[in-house]
């Protein structure tokens, strides 16, 4: 690695990627809830017990937040309140999850798969929720561990120029979206044999 | 621009393309998924139909025990395959049981059956490690199937009737008899033909 670029770059670097990558996801997240009103109206109300007038307004709510979390998580001196926003809402997501698996819902559509298919709720999902949740909070950590060094601006400076490092986020932020729906395209395929994965 | 960001777009570049990539491999697959017609055990003429009440029979096992085949058994499905210890596709299968047998302990039994000389079954239980499982010698069980020919598996379900039957040459055929249950049709060839009304009827 070259001399010019210090451990704290790597790790702002790493931070502001993570960021773009939930950002991008949260986004997606809300139009994917936009224009699938029905399916996302459908999963609220079958997970939460709501009735259909008061599950639209959770699945409003919920957009909002979405919306409200990537556009804190793109703005670097929100970036640690956006992070724990999106904390939130994944947790949030976990535990109504993990309440239908609880209650015995497994077939219950939760609206998080980008694709038409669903699989029935189980360990999978749980373990997306809190891994989209631990990231978020690692982003918060790193936010804060940048905020005590005096800010990310000037580090990461000296790693490149704003438009390459613009590039290098939007690249990074896609790629990982790409990484995520092809293990969502995956996860959706049924086995051949109903049962055989667990 | 620095040796770090650099190296960073062309990394992220190659993760993308791969993401793609993978993208694509999932989606040809789940086509693939819809398309292809389950392999499945080869049902033959029978005395017994699906859906049948299968006839409650308590034969002598193996090791001395009474096995009871067929009825209504607290609310779980029997499998009974018809092996020999001279079939070299029945010897193969072997393992495929064993590991049907744990995948599917939580609904199902699985009980061997065999006719012939008792000694050459004893050995074949030892030799094979099949203790494990209640064996029955019994010409008559196998008449009262129609067992032509071997392997050949009958499975009952929790209400004591036939579910599903048929020849069985490797663990897809075995399996075909579950998914045959599971799906409410009786065998293979059934299910190939519902599907394609199903498939005509929707202008596919």
């Amino acid at each position: 690695m070259a001399s010019s670029v210090s451990p704290s770059a790597v790790l702002e670097l790493v931070e502001i990627q993570l960021a773009c990558f939930l950002a991008l996801l949260l986004s997606v997240a809300a139009l994917h809830k936009l224009f699938w009103r029905s399916r996302a109206l459908r999963a609220a109300s079958e997970m939460t017990g709501m009735a259909w007038r008061s599950a639209g307004m959770a699945v409003s709510l919920a957009t909002a937040s979405e919306l409200g979390a990537a556009g804190l998580l793109a703005i670097p001196a929100y970036r640690a309140a956006g992070a724990l926003l999106a904390a939130s809402i994944w947790s949030a997501y976990f535990a109504l999850i993990a309440r239908s698996i609880v209650i015995g819902r497994r077939d219950v559509d939760c609206g998080c798969s980008f694709g038409a298919a669903h699989r029935p709720l189980g360990r999978f999902e749980l373990l997306r929720c809190a891994s989209l949740s631990l990231l978020a909070v690692v982003v918060a950590a790193l936010c804060f561990a940048s905020a005590g060094r005096g800010g990310a601006s000037e580090s990461v400076a000296g790693a490149g120029s704003g438009a390459a490092m613009l590039v290098s986020e939007a690249l990074a932020a896609g790629a990982m979206l790409a990484l995520y729906a092809a293990l969502d395209h995956v996860m959706a395929l049924g086995p051949l044999r109903p049962g055989e994965i667990r | 621009m620095s040796f770090l960001i650099a190296s960073q777009i062309l990394l992220w570049s190659a993760v993308l393309v791969l993401g793609v990539v993978c993208i694509a491999l999932a989606r040809q697959v789940g086509v693939l998924h819809q398309r292809i017609a389950p392999a499945g055990a080869l049902s033959l003429r029978q005395p017994l139909k699906i859906g049948d009440p299968v006839p409650q029979l308590s034969l002598p096992g193996l090791d001395g025990s009474t096995v009871q085949v067929g009825g209504v058994r607290g609310g779980r499905s029997q499998l009974v395959l018809f092996l020999s210890p001279d079939c070299a596709v029945c010897e193969a299968l072997l393992p495929s049981l064993r590991s049907a047998n744990a995948a599917e302990k939580s609904w199902l039994d699985i009980v061997l059956a065999s006719d012939g000389a008792g000694d050459k079954h004893a050995a074949f239980v030892r030799e094979k490690g099949l203790a494990r499982f209640p064996y029955v010698v019994s010409e008559q069980l196998g008449r009262s199937y129609g067992v032509s020919k071997l392997p050949y598996a009958v499975l009952i379900n929790e209400a004591g009737k036939l579910s599903a039957t048929g020849l069985v040459n490797t663990r897809e055929h075995l399996e075909s008899l579950f998914v045959a249950q599971e799906r409410g049709v009786g065998s293979i060839q059934q299910f190939l033909k519902l599907r394609g009304q199903k498939r005509a009827s929707s202008g596919e």
